[in-house]
């Protein structure tokens, strides 16, 4: 009789608590005066929560980030926009996610707003950046975003070594120019090469070739439009002729050609690989997102956190175009608080929240004109200076709602290529005909 | 005899130990990394001496603001809370539901039964990455998103079919004549089962219990998709904390993946004994 | 407990012990089935908000007449008999280990037990760090026993090694589970009655203790060529199918297919075709296991 009574009391509690738990948990969710944004998880998601406690202070309204893994961000997002969930009223979404968002309904057009409202205005942004975060299609004038985290890969490089007199002679003696942060790109070659060669450090370079992800096609791409090559024609969506042009494949085979000069593995480096193999001090140089700089900078994470010098990325011998990384913000077609989270938009354009974001956010990168043309600008944050002059230059593909199929082709092939299992000119022309392929399929070519 | 008999036990448990740390390391290498900083964490070549931190630790359970101060609560702890209620529960049932079943399955007949059985296996076979919209779009309409209960049944749809199949395997080894012996005695068939037969198996039940648990505990896509704040589970709170502007949070995944396997690592020691048959087997009842 | 003293006849017991389970699965798989059936007739996309168009078996004829989705098959099935293979073999021979006296046997049990119990999610993550060819430590350790340094994601063949030794390390202790139970389940008084035959260790081993545990550990083989034919996460976490796409598995298209290319009709198909396969190998395996009860 013992036994059935305590058995009884133990299955009681555990009955109760999960009511409690289960009661207690939903009420701390309901949700009144309260913004969600959606945002993957990372540092710069905290910090903007942070930053918005001023808006809150302001105006009453609390500002939640609503975050998810990274690599699961467009999962969750895509169930929850096609299942035209309450729960968001903001979102912030990779440029290329702009094909399936707006094709889907899933977000509001805000021509109306930005000319109703006053302070937001798209010449607040360069326009390379309006077009590429904000627009779809690009050049309609249908405005569906707002650029908010401009993100670019910019050169990250040791002081300390490109400073150094013996270096700076034996490298004069050997290429015949200066060694300073490379111009072009057959200069950060040269750069890899003799840092590789040399004892002052194990390597020369590091860069981001994996497969996962977007890494390669994000890396490469700034390389095959400095050499002159192209993706596709943006307006026939056509492959064939563009990617595997001669001097798509002479920008491949470049591209190719530096992994010699990079640590072990390189084939499978991601920002974590590129930015410890700078902070273990195994390179001398790395291209990588300027929203890292702080896993450069901060001394309790970098061995070389004094020795950071940031640069624009070099040029080639066709042109010069930053790659464009980072975020837009929209609001979503479903939220029940549309006048609220347009209110708060309105804020986040305000000069006050941009400089705050500038100055303030440490992981925060800025696309707004005003704040980022003040000469304060480049005191914020050290590498706010090649970001800058990156900016006005940035390059974006492929925001069609297919653009996830194509970016496998080409993260496959470029990745063969690195590894060595593939052939630039053959591998080139496969993504030809698989991309065209797939667009075939989608009815482009009609 | 006793010198060969302890020897023999010795050089068991040295190859038995052995295979132990193999297994074990990437467990220990996992604790040391949520101690260490990720200077040391990264360090070339890999250290085995560092200075131990608790930052890691403080990161997992703390936000941490712009100037270093502690802002809040990560959703770390709430998530914790969560998945042991949801695996507790998630557990009991699927155990308690499929060891009933699979002695029905075992012991009498049914139309269709190979069929029925077959069925309850094949509710496995198929990836949840295939089944979890339609699962999304039956839980929206039923309320079950993003609730415990919700969680609790999904699990136990996936573990059923383990928890069936593996013990009728055990209750198949016992012969019939075991139950008509007790029923000769007096006993009735639900109490043959429930005093006699299930005393037997309790290593299967043990062991469907661990796995089931451990299954439910890990699980990470169906939580990702599923729930949003309410019901969330440990893995996805853990996986968002993946990815910082330093790099990744190594040393944050450690502390999180440690303290995360530490319930599981109880529970099992909890149920060691009945994992294991002693080895000293008493003799059943009718004999 | 009074209700056991309850007079039930065979007939009502048989059912109430079995129609929960099976109710409840009904009820949960009966819809989601239907609709991934049903989808993979279509082209339905997730995100266009518009409804799936029927469009007949097309998804199915794109799936035969693609060598790159046979390749993924071909890497499951490979990845899948090669792993499932050697846990047995490792798991059988531990489970024999630890059925014998050691010290501390229940603490080494309860330790060897852990790999499969740590959080999936980021647990990969985890190997491809342990993995990282220069601060890793399996190259670290490895160099002490003479390895070179060997960058075992960046190449198509070590690649898929690396992926099945994490499988291996992840899914042997689930093998040792079993096999212990299924060790465990032979009675004692049958070894006892052959010593009085004096019968050999190894005539024991193969007449005795095989015949009465392999049922049970046929049934963790199952289960395990289920769940390795959906592999998914470790893949995931420590190639995406990298390099190029000599490790990406069904499961692993099926993913890009549904959450990247939002292309639920041709997901759904494949997903039924890695159905069809394992109900194929599921059913050999049981004939096995039946015979073996007869």
């Amino acid at each position: 009789m013992y036994k059935a009574n305590s058995k009884k009391a133990i299955v009681l509690t555990l009955l109760l608590s999960l009511l409690v738990v289960s009661v207690a948990s939903f009420a701390a969710f309901s949700k009144d005066e309260r913004l969600t944004i959606l945002w993957a998880a990372w540092d710069p998601a905290d910090q903007l929560e942070q930053m918005c406690k001023t808006y809150t202070e302001k105006t009453g309204v609390e500002v939640t980030v609503k975050t998810y893994p990274w690599d699961k961000y467009l999962t969750k997002t895509s169930v929850l926009m096609s299942s035209h969930t309450t729960s968001i009223d903001l979102l912030i979404a990779d440029s290329q996610w702009k094909g399936w968002l707006v094709e889907g309904n899933h977000v509001v057009q805000l021509n109306d707003w930005i000319e109703a409202t006053e302070g937001v205005d798209m010449d607040n942004y360069y326009s390379n950046l309006v077009k590429y975060y904000g627009e779809y299609p690009e050049g309609s004038g249908n405005y569906y975003f707002l650029p908010f985290f401009g993100d670019t890969e910019i050169l990250y490089y040791r002081k300390d070594l490109f400073n150094d007199p013996e270096l700076k002679e034996a490298f004069m003696d050997e290429y015949s120019y200066e060694l300073k942060p490379p111009e072009t790109w057959s200069n950060l070659r040269d750069m890899a090469k003799f840092f590789k060669d040399s004892d002052a450090v194990p390597y020369g370079l590091a860069t981001k070739m994996s497969r996962r992800y977007d890494y390669i096609t994000w890396d490469f791409n700034q390389v095959l439009w400095a050499f002159g090559g192209s993706f596709w024609n943006p307006e026939t969506k056509r492959v064939d002729g563009y990617i595997n042009s001669p001097e798509s494949v002479e920008a491949l085979e470049f591209y190719k050609s530096l992994a010699q000069y990079a640590p072990p593995g390189i084939v499978n480096y991601a920002q974590d690989e590129v930015v410890t193999a700078f902070q273990q001090g195994l390179v001398a140089m790395s291209i990588q997102w300027a929203a890292f700089a702080q896993g450069y900078t901060d001394c309790s994470v970098s061995n070389y956190c004094e020795e950071v010098g940031f640069a624009p990325t070099p040029k080639g011998p066709k042109g010069w175009y930053p790659t464009l990384g980072g975020q837009g913000i929209g609001v979503s077609a479903y939220t029940p608080n549309e006048e609220e989270a347009f209110k708060f938009l309105a804020w986040l354009c305000s000069e006050e929240a941009q400089v705050l974001w500038a100055r303030d956010v440490p992981a925060g990168v800025s696309t707004y004109k005003p704040v980022m043309e003040t000469e304060a600008y480049e005191t914020y944050q050290p590498w706010y200076r090649a970001q800058k002059l990156q900016a006005p230059h940035m390059r974006d593909i492929w925001s069609i709602p297919e653009y996830s199929e194509i970016l496998q082709v080409t993260q496959t092939h470029f990745n063969n290529v690195v590894a060595g299992t593939e052939d630039a000119q053959e591998a080139l022309d496969n993504i030809a005909e698989e991309q065209e392929e797939i667009l075939r399929k989608a009815g482009y070519y009609d | 005899m006793l010198k060969i008999f302890n020897s023999k036990r010795i050089l068991t448990s040295l190859i038995a130990w052995l295979l132990v740390a193999l297994f074990v390391f990437p467990l220990g290498w996992l604790a040391m990394t949520s101690f260490k900083t990720r200077k040391d964490i990264l360090s070339i070549p890999p250290t085995f001496t560092f200075k131990p931190t608790l930052q890691n630790y403080r990161k997992l359970f703390f936000k941490i603001g712009m100037e270093g101060e502690i802002t809040g609560m990560t959703e770390f702890f709430r998530t914790f809370i969560n998945s042991i209620i949801i695996t507790t529960f998630g557990t009991i049932l699927t155990v308690l539901l499929g060891t009933f079943a699979a002695y029905g399955f075992s012991r009498f007949h049914y139309p269709a039964k190979d069929d029925l059985l077959f069925f309850v296996l094949a509710t496995r076979m198929l990836p949840p990455i295939a089944v979890i919209i339609p699962i999304y779009l039956m839980y929206r309409a039923a309320g079950l998103l993003d609730s415990h209960l919700g969680m609790i049944f999904l699990y136990a749809l996936v573990n059923f079919s383990f928890s069936v199949w593996i013990m009728k395997g055990f209750f198949d080894e016992i012969p019939v004549e075991y139950e008509y012996a007790a029923m000769c005695d007096g006993y009735t068939r639900l109490q043959a089962f429930i005093k006699v037969i299930l005393p037997q198996v309790y290593n299967g039940v043990a062991a469907t219990a661990l796995i089931c648990a451990i299954f439910s505990w890990n699980e990470f896509l169906g939580a990702l998709i599923l729930t949003s704040d309410v019901a969330t589970t440990a893995p996805v709170a853990l996986a968002a904390s993946a990815v910082g502007t330093i790099g990744t949070n190594w040393g944050v995944i450690g502390a999180g993946a440690f303290i995360f396997v530490l319930p599981m690592i109880i529970f099992t020691f909890f149920v060691r004994d009945y994992l294991v048959r002693g080895l000293t087997f008493g003799i059943v009842k009718g004999e | 407990m009074r209700f056991l003293n309850y007079e039930l006849t065979d007939r009502q017991l048989k059912w109430m012990l079995v129609l929960p389970v099976v109710i409840f699965l009904f009820a949960m798989v009966i819809y989601p089935l239907a609709r991934t059936l049903y989808l993979s007739f279509t082209d339905y996309s997730l995100i266009s908000g518009e409804a799936p168009s029927f469009i007949g078996v097309r998804n199915y004829a794109e799936i035969m007449g693609t060598p790159a989705t046979w390749h993924r098959f071909a890497v499951t099935i490979q990845f899948t008999v090669l792993t499932v293979v050697i846990e047995t073999l490792i798991g059988f021979g531990i489970a024999m280990l630890f059925n014998h006296q050691l010290y501390g046997r229940k603490i080494a049990l309860t330790l060897i037990l852990t790999p499969m119990m740590l959080c999936r999610a980021v647990i990969f993550t985890f190997w491809r760090y342990m993995y990282q060819p220069i601060w890793g430590i399996v190259n670290h350790i490895g160099g002490f026993f003479g390895m070179g340094e060997v960058a075992w994601l960046s190449h198509p063949g070590t690649a898929l090694t690396a992926i099945m030794i994490t499988e291996i390390w992840m899914w042997t202790p689930f093998m040792i589970l079993i096999c212990l139970a299924g060790l465990s389940s032979v009675p004692r008084r049958l070894y006892e009655a052959a010593e009085v035959d004096r019968a050999s260790g190894w005539f024991k081993f193969l007449h005795i203790t095989l015949p009465i545990a392999m049922p049970i550990i046929m049934i963790g083989i199952l289960f395990r060529v289920i769940d390795a034919l959906k592999v998914f996460g470790q893949v995931w976490g420590l190639t995406e199918g990298g390099p190029g796409s000599s490790t990406a598995t069904a499961t692993l298209l099926i993913y890009r297919k549904a959450f990247e290319q939002f292309n639920l009709g041709k997901a759904t198909a494949l997903a039924y075709v890695l159905l069809i396969i394992s109900i194929a190998v599921s059913n050999v395996i049981i004939a096995r296991i039946n015979k073996m009860r007869a």
